[in-house]
């Protein structure tokens, strides 16, 4: 199966009382730094008057970046935005290693207080066209996403929920039985 | 699994013409990308297809400390002068008169999700703007929207832009009639047609279906038509009052009147008519001066009109003209549901204070219409996606975008709205108070404007945050209406809002400071019956305060009942700047740093590895010092035109420009006369035929007004204009302010 445009969401333990404003600096510290090295980092953009919206957002050429509070519960979305070529295994690596290392960084930040939960993901294909959201384009997606995740939780028993709203992009949840730091996770993914 | 391409896909799902235009653009798309396509005729190509530039597009940004270069991978393709290609874009869709259907609401949310970063932002004219899209992605987004009959056409560019119109059209208790289905008419005849496809610059088209109440805007359009009728023999005919030349922008023009009553027959072929005299008579070479509001100044209405009928006379009928008069009441919207009026019993809470500001009771009985309030005019695309389930389950195809950035259902049944409350709870959008004071209208300003100066989204937000939690207001302060502009350009609206602000910068210290200048006196209601006036700059940090400021000094000194307006004219601007004098004083860098940022921006707002010599450190003090004069000379020059004096208006005017000119020439040649001879001749020769003072964008716009105003010489000029001369003298002031700032950069050898 093809995919483009993946987007993966951790989700923080906490946050619910966590003012966005204080990723402004860091954001900005971070395109300053290209601190995301193989990134064209851009702007910083802020939604943060947007009810269960994307927060303060990264953007860079290859992916936004936000603290996003989609579905009510607050994580770091990253979403692919001009994708390297390869096939959808290593599209999926792609976009998971951009989203664990963003995590990684940010924890790394003195002034961010949360940390994100690794042992859940969200995954969806921003693509309606090559993965409409039905059935079949979850057995279709299945081998690669399980491939994938026997790397990411070797060993660790996960359950995959399919999000089938036919409106929304094609997503899967993923609840793994451990819950690594993102730092281990990312030295998973390579 | 999914189809190969979304051209096979959505095949004749789309409309042929629509089709066919997007393919021809993704063409050129293609040509541009092997160099056979020139980047100027590649940029208007694709403004024409709503395909719009966005802030540092043209690789490069200063992160706060220095200017860096953004290395996009495309290397040195451009899709225009200065507009390299993988920069991200914005994307402009039209939605003529706001009207939108649940699916069309689906598919916005949908390219929303997969071309832009998930939010869907509303503007002032009642479009859809998506940011940071990626031109190679811009086909098959206008393809998604073509097949639910959505066309980006002419959103952007020398075209008809959006045709607007009131969002109570068909369900005002005010209204003479529907404008709804002459303004659908008008924007179809108008799209592609031959005779819109030559103009120098934008036009822009809105209906009214009342006089008094502000919805249509109808005063500021390049031509605005305000429903009326006439009795004739007995029976109740159909006409538009029909205005020309209004328009905001650096310099506001109100509409005239062309004709008190156009029949309805006579809509179209009338505004085809003004169309091809604008196609024909427009500035060309100056942009600053090619709005067909210059047109009617030039000519004058008498003359103006004349030429129109002359023009009218001599197009070739075309049935469109009134083909669709067949239609106007058949085609009309239905409720999906029967009204029923509110039952007494429990309301959820909130819900009386949601009512009593963003519900309006329908003439047809049991049904009112309800505004839903969008934060900045912004809705991610989930939202936009319930907000469709939202019309799907209580009012059908009958939602409609409004030029205050909200979202209007018509024909919620009264009955069900407790539920339909219910329902925005859940989605946090009901929020109350919309076309209140803390419904803050914002144009994109330094977010993703190429021209923003300062951050007028940051500023709305802290506003809206502010006087959202201020609950001693009094109810008159509440339905104030404040707009900022982050720019001269008046994207925002501000000349008609009771507060308006336009960003503009100030050097303090050689280091840059955020300001916004505060406009006064403006009329929302009456179509935008009045413009303000700039009372003066303050510091960006400082907007709060002058708000706050603003409306407790009115409300403690104002005679009972009066209106912002007519306290600002009885007292004069004068006194109202005086209260606000101490928070115009920006502190120094080292006392306060904070001042020195923009809002939500952590990055300096000034170039801080820029300096200057002692030397210059002299004249700047010499040149700050003019152009502090000009400002005061200007502001005097308000005074004067508030005391019914025009005459010493216009002169003061014109003086504050002689002496913000002598500010900068001094610090060329400091033997400079007081001469206007010497001060403009000085002026052209070192600032304007250098270009020193053109600006980057506006070009010779602002060095114009000098010269053109020192050419007409010694006049006595009506009010208007001595509005007019003020406006001009403001811009030119803000410019030479620019123009300093810009010497000051050039680094120190």
């Amino acid at each position: 199966m093809k995919v483009r445009q993946l987007s993966v969401k951790l989700f923080a333990e906490d946050g619910a009382d966590f003012d966005q404003a204080a990723l402004i600096p860091i954001f900005h510290e971070w395109i300053r730094r290209k601190r995301l090295e193989d990134r064209l980092l851009i702007d910083v953009a802020d939604y943060r008057h947007v009810a269960d919206g994307p927060g303060v957002m990264l953007v860079a050429h290859e992916a936004h970046y936000g603290l996003d509070r989609g579905g009510g519960r607050l994580g770091l979305l990253c979403s692919r935005k001009r994708d390297e070529p390869g096939d959808a295994a290593a599209r999926l690596r792609e976009a998971a290693r951009d989203a664990l290392r963003a995590c990684h960084y940010l924890e790394r930040e003195p002034a961010f207080p949360l940390r994100f939960l690794g042992g859940e993901l969200e995954l969806r294909v921003q693509s309606r066209l090559l993965a409409p959201n039905t059935p079949e384009t979850l057995a279709a997606f299945r081998p690669d996403l399980e491939a994938f995740l026997a790397d990411l939780y070797p060993g660790s028993d996960v359950r995959t929920e399919h999000l089938d709203d036919p409106r929304q992009a094609f997503g899967v949840r993923v609840r793994a039985a451990e819950n690594p730091p993102v730092e281990e996770l990312l030295g998973r993914v390579g | 699994m999914g189809s190969a391409t979304w051209q096979e896909r959505l095949g004749t799902a789309m409309p042929e013409d629509l089709a066919r235009e997007i393919e021809i653009f993704e063409t050129q798309i293609q040509l541009r990308k092997q160099g056979q396509l020139d980047e100027k005729v590649f940029a208007e190509t694709r403004l024409r297809r709503g395909v719009y530039g966005q802030r540092y597009d043209n690789g490069l940004r200063h992160d706060g400390v220095e200017q860096r270069s953004l290395s996009y991978p495309s290397g040195g393709l451009t899709k225009g002068p200065e507009t390299v290609w993988d920069a991200p874009g914005m994307q402009r869709i039209k939605i003529p008169m706001g009207r939108l259907t649940a699916q069309q609401m689906d598919a916005l949310a949908e390219v929303a999700d997969e071309y832009s970063d998930g939010i869907l932002h509303v503007t002032t004219r009642q479009d859809i703007q998506l940011h940071f899209v990626h031109i190679e992605d811009t086909p098959d987004l206008m393809r998604r929207l073509a097949a639910v009959g959505i066309t980006t056409r002419e959103a952007c560019g020398n075209a008809v832009r959006n045709v607007t119109a009131c969002q109570f059209a068909g369900v005002c208790g005010d209204q003479s009639f529907d404008v709804t289905p002459y303004a659908n008419a008008m924007s179809r005849y108008l799209l592609g047609h031959k005779d819109t496809q030559d103009f120098g610059r934008k036009f822009k088209i809105a209906f009214s279906g009342c006089k008094p109440h502000p919805c249509g805007l109808a005063n500021f359009h390049d031509i605005g038509c305000i429903a009326v009728t006439r009795d004739l023999d007995g029976e109740t005919r159909r006409g538009f009052e029909f205005h020309v030349g209004g328009g905001l922008g650096a310099v506001p023009h109100m509409a005239e009147l062309l004709d008190p009553f156009v029949p309805e027959a006579e809509l179209l072929p009338l505004a085809q008519a003004v169309c091809r005299v604008f196609a024909r008579l427009g500035e060309r070479k100056n942009r600053a001066r090619a709005r067909l509001k210059f047109v009617v100044q030039k000519l004058g209405i008498e003359e103006f009109r004349r030429v129109v009928l002359e023009e009218r006379a001599s197009i070739p009928a075309d049935e469109r003209w009134t083909t669709y008069l067949d239609d106007v009441d058949r085609t009309l919207e239905q409720p999906l549901r029967p009204g029923r009026a509110l039952e007494p019993g429990d309301l959820p809470p909130g819900f009386a204070a949601w009512r009593e500001t963003n519900l309006r009771p329908q003439p047809q009985p049991g049904y009112a219409v309800a505004t839903v309030r969008l934060p900045l005019g912004d809705v991610t695309s989930d939202q936009m996606r319930a907000l469709a389930d939202l019309a799907r389950r209580y009012t059908g195809d009958t939602v409609r975008l409004t030029v205050e950035q909200n979202v209007a259902f018509r024909w919620v049944p009264e009955g069900d709205l407790p539920a339909f409350y219910r329902d925005l709870q859940r989605l946090q959008l009901a929020q109350a108070g919309a076309g209140h004071v803390a419904d803050v209208v914002a144009c994109p300003g330094t977010d993703t404007c190429k021209l923003g100066i300062s951050s007028s989204r940051g500023l709305a937000a802290q506003l809206e945050q502010r006087l959202g939690s201020r609950t001693d207001l009094h109810p008159d302060a509440r339905k104030l209406h404040v707009k900022a502009s982050g720019c001269f350009n008046s994207c925002a609206q501000h000349h008609v809002a009771d507060i308006g602000f336009l960003g503009v910068s100030r050097n303090v210290g050689g280091r840059r400071v955020a300001h916004f200048q505060l406009v006064l006196g403006g009329e929302w209601s009456g179509n935008g019956a009045s413009y303000g006036l700039a009372v003066g700059a303050f510091p960006s940090k400082r907007v709060p305060e002058v708000v706050d400021r603003i409306v407790d000094h009115w409300l403690r000194e104002r005679r009972e009942g009066e209106r912002l307006q007519e306290f600002i004219r009885r007292v004069g601007r004068g006194k109202v700047k005086e209260a606000l004098e101490d928070l115009a004083r920006v502190p120094a860098y080292e006392e306060d740093p904070s001042f020195y940022k923009d809002w939500a921006d952590d990055r300096e707002y000034t170039i801080g590895d820029m300096g200057t010599g002692e030397c210059a450190g002299e004249v700047v003090s010499l040149a700050q010092f003019g152009l502090a004069a000009s400002e005061r000379e200007v502001f005097e020059a308000q005074v004067h035109l508030d005391g019914g004096d025009p005459l010493k208006a216009g002169e003061l005017a014109y003086r504050s420009m002689l002496s913000a000119a002598t500010a900068l020439i001094r610090i060329q040649n400091i033997d400079v006369t007081e001469d206007p001879d010497v001060v403009v001749e000085q002026f052209r020769v070192r600032f304007h035929e250098t270009g020193l003072f053109h600006d980057r964008y506006a070009g010779a716009k602002f060095a114009m007004y000098l010269l053109k105003r020192h050419e007409r010489g010694a006049t006595l000029p009506t009010p208007q204009q001595a509005h007019r001369d003020i406006e001009e003298a403001q811009l030119f002031i803000e410019a030479a302010h620019a123009c300093y700032d810009r010497m000051q950069e050039q680094p120190v050898a």
